[in-house]
């Protein structure tokens, strides 16, 4: 082929933004396209007929001819990365920097005599080779500041419940003394303030925390009809105070045992029940549940719906609804509390168990809020579900013996609560300041249990419970119960870890506590519990 | 159209496959020292060999991994495709060692994709190399491919029958003392692979 045929085969390639030039087997340039010469500064006139090596001697060099040359000989493309080889095609960007660049030989032909010539390809990558260290950089920030968004949660957590732990407590240990009946209302509102306070709290975390896609739906078995017995027994009678009714309908084809996240579904409901008992003064509100099967084989799409003869929800505020610290009606919420993150909250959780939220209402008439769960048929006799610390466990015909009772705990208003939620139950009480004099008390006194706070100064709460696990005899045996503000995912497993037997969050509920107590004295612990039902 | 069925070697004939596959890979080895400036060892694989449907069982490490590959077509008196596969965390690792950038930096994630298809394009010319010198013939080829992507995302589509013959070595890959394995991947049409089989006695036989 003449060069003028060669030029003219190859015209198409100036159009190309490529850096491409052709190679005769003798290295020769045949063809050097415009992209190149804008990289290289060469032009074509110069470059054409003109041995490679001549302007750029390291493309040539022994190991990388090698290579070119089996592709002389028609032979698979060489890719050549300018990671390995930076000097090989050393062209400059704009900014003086070299290009990264990658270069691909491929053989073309053959001829009419057999020979084949190199078609050198080389793209440029450098704006590649940029965005991607951008997007590792802005991946790195986005995760550091996760973390510190997570951590701030965690601290911030803490702070808060344990000044609210006293207010709280404090409230109630005031409540039970002798009170005028305006003292008795003015409690009353300290003592709802700090519930609203801690529920705003734990509706924030919540919700951050699935945001931040730390919360994964726990699958277990569990029988439909023991939750919608549990929704009932609470439902039935709080609506009843307030004069409305309460009905429950499940479909007969719905599974009895399902595979889902009984937990997530209960607060759903929660969430759901709360509006509707809040927004309904007359009539009452109704609960259905019904299933379709999916086309997966065993899978249910199960739908559940609460329906209320309330307010309704005017049109213009039905767009905000599911959105963060939204409600439809602030004079009600006024009047009945809420933080605005429940339906949000909701709306996160279906999805979550891989389903839909949804509403019809019509003001003044009622509304009727629903959702979805895809979820399995589940397998019968299976344990019901886990971890709910409440009346769980709980012997009633035991009665719990004066104990002898260590508390480790800091805070000087946190151990007025623990006084003053201990007095009158007949349990002697001992209190120490950190984990030290914890550890120190033990070996010293023969105690029945020990109520362990957390963050504490000198030795926290952990070590203190690892060292009393080293004691030999009935002392390392010693149950003992953390009593902490921190309610962030990980914390009761650190706990659990550390040898401790059990575990409550602050602000402590009086119940919770005593039922905690008496789980010690019985020798059993919330997770045995749910071993032993298992 | 050959019979899918008749897709086995003898020993012998998977031996002289396995030694032909391991020419390729000295070549390819002499190659990385030369640019690596360290010594470097590939071993000759062992073979195993299915259809395309096998694959899932052929490669089962490499399931539910995200992987990075490079990828090579053939055409001409056998045709098919010729894979390098790595599982992400041993492609990283081999960038660091031939480009000797430490492994986790920035610096080494902008490199990957041009270091990972340079290596993938001298083990699998390599091959190549070798393969057409058995066949006497010539072959005509694809420029190669770069990809990221799960295992059974990677064989879908295109031009690929079930009944194409898989071929799966492993190739370990020594620099020092360092290894990183990856998985070779030879896919056939299925008369191409009968062709290669005939011509694998042939060589045999005169041997």
């Amino acid at each position: 082929m003449s060069p003028a045929e060669r030029a003219s085969r190859f015209a198409v390639l100036d159009q190309v933004p490529l850096g491409i030039f052709v190679l005769s087997r003798d290295t020769k340039i045949v063809f050097w396209n415009r992209c190149f010469e804008d990289w290289s500064g060469i032009t074509a006139q110069t470059a054409l007929g003109t041995p490679l090596g001549e302007l750029f001697p390291d493309m040539l060099e022994p190991g990388r001819r090698a290579r070119m040359d089996q592709v002389f000989f028609g032979g698979a493309p060489a890719i050549f990365s300018s990671q390995l080889h930076p000097n090989m095609l050393p062209l400059k960007l704009k900014n003086g920097e070299l290009r990264a660049l990658h270069t691909t030989v491929s053989a073309l032909g053959p001829d009419a005599d057999g020979s084949f010539d190199a078609l050198v390809v080389v793209r440029d990558v450098s704006s590649l080779a940029t965005q991607v260290r951008e997007l590792r950089k802005a991946q790195a920030a986005a995760e550091a500041a996760n973390t510190a968004k997570s951590e701030f949660l965690a601290a911030m957590s803490h702070e808060i419940r344990t000044p609210l732990n006293g207010v709280i407590n404090m409230a109630v240990v005031l409540s039970e003394s002798d009170l005028s009946p305006e003292q008795y209302e003015w409690v009353r509102t300290i003592s709802d303030s700090g519930q609203q306070l801690l529920e705003l709290i734990n509706d924030i975390l919540d919700l951050t925390k699935i945001e931040a896609g730390r919360v994964a739906a726990e699958l277990t078995d569990f029988d439909l009809r023991e939750l919608v017995h549990g929704i009932v027994e609470f439902w039935e009678s709080r609506l009843a105070d307030k004069g409305l009714s309460f009905s429950v309908d499940v479909a007969g084809d719905v599974p009895r045992v399902l595979k889902t996240d009984p937990t997530r579904i209960r607060q759903i409901l929660l969430n759901l029940l709360s509006n509707a008992d809040k927004f309904t003064e007359t009539g009452g509100v109704r609960l259905d549940i019904s299933q379709r099967p999916l086309a997966t084989s065993g899978a249910h799409e199960v739908r559940f719906a609460v329906t209320d003869t309330g307010i309704g929800i005017a049109p213009e505020a039905s767009s905000r609804l599911f959105a963060k610290f939204s409600q439809a009606d602030g004079s009600i919420t006024r009047r009945c509390g809420g933080t605005g993150l429940g339906l949000a909250i909701s709306k996160a959780l279906t999805e979550l168990l891989g389903g839909e939220v949804g509403f019809e209402s019509t003001l003044g008439k009622g509304s009727t809020f629903w959702f979805t769960v895809r979820c399995s048929v589940g397998e019968p006799a299976r344990p019901v579900e886990a971890g709910r610390p409440s009346t769980l466990g709980v012997d009633p015909s035991v009665s719990t013996r004066p104990l002898r009772i260590l508390v480790a705990e800091d805070n000087m208003v946190n151990q007025m609560v623990m006084r003053a939620l201990l007095s009158g139950t007949g349990h002697r009480v001992d209190m120490v300041c950190d984990g030290v004099e914890a550890v120190s008390a033990v070996k010293k006194n023969q105690y029945d249990l020990v109520l362990m706070d957390i963050q504490m100064p000198e030795m926290d709460g952990l070590t203190a419970t690892r060292k009393i696990r080293e004691l030999s005899g009935d002392a390392g045996e010693l149950p003992v119960i953390a009593v902490t503000a921190g309610a962030m995912k990980g914390d009761r497993e650190q706990c659990l870890e550390a040898g401790m037997t059990d575990y409550l969050t602050k602000p402590v509920d009086k119940n919770a506590l005593l039922q905690a107590i008496a789980r010690s004295a019985q020798g059993t612990s919330t997770d045995e519990i749910v071993r032993q039902a298992g | 159209m050959g019979d899918a069925s008749q897709i086995t070697l003898t020993a012998h004939e998977l031996d002289q496959l396995s030694e032909t596959l391991g020419i390729g890979l000295g070549q390819a080895a002499s190659v990385f020292n030369t640019i690596t400036d360290r010594h470097v060892r590939i071993h000759s694989p062992s073979v195993r060999i299915g259809t395309r449907e096998d694959l899932p069982k052929l490669l089962k490490r490499l399931n539910d991994t995200q992987l990075a590959t490079v990828n090579l077509g053939f055409r001409g008196d056998i045709t098919g495709n010729a894979s390098l596969i790595f599982p992400e965390e041993a492609a990283a690792n081999l960038v660091s060692i031939v480009t000797g950038v430490e492994s986790g930096t920035e610096e080494l994630d902008s490199m990957r994709v041009g270091a990972l298809s340079e290596v993938g394009n001298i083990v699998l010319n390599g091959i190549m190399g070798s393969i057409s010198n058995l066949m006497a013939g010539h072959l005509t080829y694809s420029v190669p491919e770069f990809g990221e992507d799960s295992l059974d995302q990677m064989f879908i589509g295109g031009d690929l029958q079930l009944s194409d013959v898989v071929l799966v070595a492993d190739g370990r890959l020594e620099v020092e003392e360092l290894q990183v394995i990856g998985d070779i991947v030879l896919v056939f049409e299925l008369d191409s692979f009968h062709a290669m089989s005939a011509r694998l006695r042939a060589a045999y036989a005169e041997g």
